[in-house]
C-alpha cells in the first residue's frame, strides 16, 4: 500500500451534475480496487497556460488515496480512456503530505457560499475587535489616572497629618 | 553563487517554511523561478542551492504537464 495523488482536468463544457458523475465513477473504480480515498478537492474552473485539445479552460480535481502499486495502471487506463478528461497526473506522495479535509466532493456553489460566509465573519470580527481594544486602552488609561489621583490624595493626607 | 560579485544566500536555507512550497500545486510560488517566456531561471541567478533547484525543476515540469505553468509563453494566446 502506497499513497498517491492524482490531479485531473475535466472538460469545461461539463457542469455540476455530469462533472460529479465522472468524479464518482473514478471514486467507484478506486473503491473496487480496494483503494481508500483520503482527500478530494475541486480547484474550480481554471485557465490553461496553453490550449489542450483546443480548449482554454478546464475543471481541476485533486484526489489523494492509498492503493496497491499494481493497480495504478488500471486507474491511469480509466483516466486515459475517458474522453471528458483532458489531462491527468498521478504522483506518489508521503503520508505526511495528505491534506486533512472532506473525502466527498463539495459542489462549487457550496464552496462559494462558505467562502462568503467566512469573509463576512472575518469582517465582523475585524470591525468589532479594534473597538474593544480601544475601549480597553481607554479603561487602562482611566484606571491609571484614578490611581494617580488617589496616590496624590494619599500623599496630601499624609502631608496634612 | 555570485553573479557580478553579489553573493546570494539560498532563500530556502534562510526560511525553512518555504521548502514546503516547492510543489506543483503551489504553481503561483513557482512562477518566481521562471522567466516571462516560461524558461526555468538558472540557480546561479536566483541563488537557490543545488539541492532545492533540483526539486524546483522537477515540480515546474509537473506543473507544465497540467497547464498550470507554460512550456513557452505564447504572446498571441489569451
Amino acid at each position: 500500500m502506497y499513497y498517491y495523488e492524482t490531479v485531473y482536468i475535466i472538460h469545461p463544457a461539463l457542469q455540476e451534475g455530469r462533472l460529479n458523475d465522472i468524479v464518482t465513477k473514478i471514486q467507484n473504480k478506486l473503491n473496487k480496487l480496494k483503494g481508500e480515498i483520503l482527500y478530494v478537492d475541486n480547484w474550480g474552473k481554471k485557465k490553461f497556460t496553453y490550449p489542450i485539445d483546443k480548449q482554454k479552460y478546464g475543471t481541476y480535481i485533486l484526489c489523494q488515496y492509498s492503493l496497491d502499486g499494481q493497480h495504478i495502471k488500471d486507474i491511469s487506463q480509466e483516466l486515459e480512456l475517458n474522453p471528458n478528461i483532458l489531462r491527468y497526473l498521478i504522483t506518489k506522495i508521503d503520508k505526511s503530505d495528505i491534506k486533512e479535509g472532506s473525502t466527498t466532493l463539495e459542489t462549487m456553489e457550496e464552496k462559494v457560499k462558505e467562502e462568503t460566509e467566512a469573509k463576512k465573519i472575518n469582517n465582523d470580527a475585524s470591525t468589532i475587535e479594534p473597538k474593544e481594544e480601544l475601549e480597553n486602552e481607554k479603561d487602562v488609561a482611566g484606571v491609571n489616572k484614578t490611581e494617580k489621583k488617589e496616590a496624590e490624595v494619599v500623599v496630601d493626607e499624609s502631608n496634612n497629618k | 553563487m555570485a553573479i557580478l560579485g553579489n553573493t546570494r544566500i539560498c532563500p530556502f536555507k534562510e526560511d525553512c517554511a518555504l521548502i514546503k512550497k516547492i510543489d506543483y500545486k503551489e504553481y503561483k510560488f513557482l512562477k518566481k523561478f521562471i522567466t516571462e517566456q516560461g524558461k526555468i531561471i538558472p540557480a546561479h541567478v536566483t541563488g537557490v542551492s543545488a539541492k532545492y533547484q533540483r526539486l524546483i525543476t522537477s515540480e515546474i515540469k509537473k506543473a507544465r504537464v497540467l497547464a498550470l505553468l507554460p512550456f513557452a509563453a505564447d504572446p498571441r494566446y489569451n
